[in-house]
């Protein structure tokens, strides 16, 4: 089942188009990645799922209904340009953001009571916001997009400006998440970092969707057949003229395996050079990326 | 509870709970109570005594005795010229000359010869004493009497009464456009300063982003008229609170420290030219009014007039961004209250002018105007259509900010150009 299915969305800002016929279905329980380069309409995608804005065309199903204003209670938003009010104290502000969801009172406090002691920081309650440093801050934000137990997550960039430690921290938390059967949005311009996370993902570029699919699909479909070997020892002349190689350095080669894997082995089995390790080399998401864009252009 | 309710709430309570909220609700009244006890203590403070000397070289006024100031201000020493020429004790001389001709006061002239200026209150009594004793020996002169001269001596004061109106309640138009103007310049200040107060914290949101935290949990025109009547019921709080206390300190403090008999002391019209009698004028006129419905308007018009302007004030924040930025785009916001202001005194003048009845009906000047119209009596057909028309002002301007207003909250890095919001009124959502 989908926690969300977008259908030939459209979004223009005069003449820019923001978002241009975009459809993909991020499945219940997923992490799934909405990446991209800063500008791709990111950014535009998120606000009209959480009603900020509104697509010019085309529909949007949370939960298989019709998106609605109600449904709004049940999201968490963590915008890329996030901020909390920064004379207020820690406490208030959270009941306040939770509140602005509908938590009652007591149910509000009772939450917030809960995050603050799961993430070890009770003693912040009566600090105000200003007083903390960035990544203090960012335990909040998050505190705060969680607080009303939203079925969607959605994370814009939430790693920028994380330290290793807390990153894990949140990143863990995503897992965890998960585990309870939530969808998360996992949205960024920097591929690298998501690449473990997650599921899914699907890839804009200037407004419109290049690619989309699990990650590990979409891996196997964009991998060139390439091996690394690792290798104690001197490779003569020959290895090149017999194989692809792209390069040889470091005691290890990468190469393009035309021949199969046994027979670049035979070559270091026959010339007794110790092989450290053998594998192939996936392409990264940033690669797959390029390689996407480059193709659409061509078509 | 609904959120916009909770919105207000923030906004109230964040801004009550302000140091700067306290200071200066407690402050106003504080300087307003002391300005009051300043001018009593000046009034009641004697400050050094003149004594004066009056040198009758003529001996026209042996016979007349010349009253010292009740304040012990000025103290009059007569001398007769012939006996002696010792002037040095006195700080003023009086020197009535010889050939001084009573049947024509102007033709020789009293002069009053001192090493330092008396002092405008001192030459104020002296000046007064003298007519009033020259006067007196020429009546005696014409043989005209003490009474005849009284009768003479009365003011007139006209009692301006409406037409249309009840006749007993004479309306003193003075009483009611000072009073109307002191309305409608209270209004003024809570519009500008409140209204600023809202363009910047809607700016604040905006760059310190939590606006888009906030825009995904509640529709952006909620967010905006909470601030605006969170931001309103804080001027009203402050408004109330003045009044409490001011009407503590003039009527509690002031009396408990000894200065309740000032009011009626005899020295004050001497000093401040002030006579007890317009005093208890004013008073009357004061008591006549009927202030519930006077308060009533000016809270209805005051709300809607925030209304108005909030909105105005919030969307300029929300495209303005960063403060400076704001700053510029303010003016035309600005303009039409500092415009209804400059009015003030002509629509107040001719209450029933047509000056005063287009500023009480356009929706841009009848927040300040109609209030302070109150104490002039208008019509109640006159407050009824500038109501409506209010309401039908505030209803566009809020619809009109919303639109600039979500669309700007969300608008980073460029400068805001009056060509970019008017796009922005058009654009969907």
């Amino acid at each position: 089942m989908n926690q969300l299915s977008l259908a030939h969305i459209e979004k223009k800002y005069g003449d820019y188009v923001a978002s241009g016929d975009v459809s993909f279905d991020i499945p219940k329980g997923s992490i799934f990645g909405l990446l991209g380069p800063n500008g791709a309409g990111k950014t535009t995608l998120i606000r009209m799922i959480t009603r900020i804005t509104f697509p010019d065309s085309g529909t949007i199903l949370f939960g298989g209904e019709p998106l609605r204003e109600s449904h709004t209670n049940r999201i968490g938003y963590m915008p890329e340009e996030r901020g909390l009010y920064k004379t207020m104290k820690v406490y208030e502000h959270l009941i306040y953001l939770a509140r602005l969801k509908d938590l009652s009172a007591s149910e509000a406090a009772k939450r917030v009571n809960h995050w603050l002691d799961k993430f070890d920081i009770a003693s912040w309650k009566q600090k105000k916001i200003e007083e903390l440093s960035k990544g203090m801050a960012q335990k909040i934000q998050f505190i705060a997009t969680v607080l009303h137990d939203p079925e969607l997550l959605i994370l814009d960039e939430p790693f920028s400006g994380l330290d290793p430690i807390n990153a894990k921290l949140i990143e863990d938390e995503i897992y965890a998440l998960r585990q309870m059967g939530k969808t998360i949005i996992f949205s960024t311009h920097r591929m690298e970092q998501v690449e473990d996370i997650c599921d899914e993902i699907v890839l804009v570029h200037k407004g419109h969707k290049i690619l989309e699919g699990k990650v590990a699909e979409l891996k196997q479909q964009f991998k060139e057949n390439k091996y690394s070997i690792l290798y104690d020892g001197v490779i003569s002349n020959g290895f090149a003229d017999k194989f692809e190689v792209e390069s040889v350095e470091n005691q290890q080669a990468i190469v393009l395996a035309h021949a199969s894997n046994n027979e670049i082995l035979r070559y270091f089995l026959d010339h007794n050079i110790t092989v450290r390790a053998y594998n192939e080399i996936l392409p990264s998401l940033n690669e797959i990326f390029i390689k996407a864009v480059n193709e659409q252009n061509i078509k | 509870m609904n959120k916009i309710l909770i919105i207000i709430r923030r906004e109230y309570i964040t801004r009550i709970r302000k140091k700067s909220f306290i200071i200066s609700t407690l402050l106003a009244p504080l300087g307003f109570f002391a300005l009051i006890m300043f001018s009593i203590l000046m009034s009641n403070y004697s400050g050094s005594s003149k004594q004066v000397g009056i040198i009758d070289d003529s001996g026209l006024f042996a016979a007349v005795t010349f009253p010292d100031a009740a304040d012990g201000s000025v103290v009059f020493h007569y001398e007769d010229g012939t006996k002696t020429k010792e002037h040095k004790k006195y700080d003023a001389i009086i020197e009535i000359p010889a050939n001084y001709d009573i049947d024509n006061p102007k033709k020789v002239t009293i002069n009053c010869v001192s090493e330092k200026s008396v002092g405008m209150i001192a030459s104020t009594y002296i000046n007064k004493t003298f007519s009033e004793k020259v006067r007196k020996l020429r009546a005696s002169r014409m043989n005209i009497s003490q009474d005849q001269l009284d009768n003479l001596n009365t003011d007139i004061e006209l009692t301006y009464q409406k037409l249309s109106e009840d006749k007993k309640k004479g309306t003193n138009s003075m009483v009611g456009m000072i009073f109307g103007y002191m309305i409608g310049l209270a209004i003024y200040a809570l519009l500008l300063v409140y209204g600023t107060m809202i363009m910047k914290g809607v700016a604040e949101e905006k760059t310190s982003r939590i606006m888009e935290v906030l825009v995904s949990s509640v529709k952006p025109i909620q967010l905006m008229l909470g601030k605006i009547i969170g931001i309103a019921a804080v001027g009203l709080t402050q408004f109330a609170l003045w009044i409490i206390l001011m009407g503590i300190s003039i009527f509690l403090i002031i009396p408990a420290l000894g200065f309740a008999h000032m009011p009626s002391a005899p020295a004050v019209p001497v000093s401040g030219g002030f006579d007890p009698d317009t005093a208890q004028q004013w008073v009357n006129v004061l008591r006549s009014y009927h202030y519930g419905p006077m308060v009533i308007v000016l809270i209805i018009f005051f709300l809607g007039g925030f209304l108005l302007y909030g909105s105005l004030f919030a969307a300029i924040g929300a495209a303005g961004g960063d403060e400076t930025d704001s700053q510029s785009l303010t003016f035309p916001v600005i303009l039409p209250i500092i415009i209804t202001v400059a009015m003030m005194s002509n629509v107040l003048g001719q209450p029933e002018g047509k000056l005063a009845m287009w500023a009480s009906f356009i929706p841009f000047s009848s927040p300040i105007i109609m209030p302070a119209l109150m104490p002039t009596n208008p019509p109640f057909w006159q407050i009824l259509v500038s109501f409506l028309f209010l309401f039908g002002g505030f209803m566009f301007c809020v619809m009109l900010a919303a639109r600039i207003y979500r669309t700007g909250i969300l608008m980073y890095g460029k400068k805001t150009t009056f060509k970019e919001i008017g796009r922005w009124l058009f654009t969907k959502n």
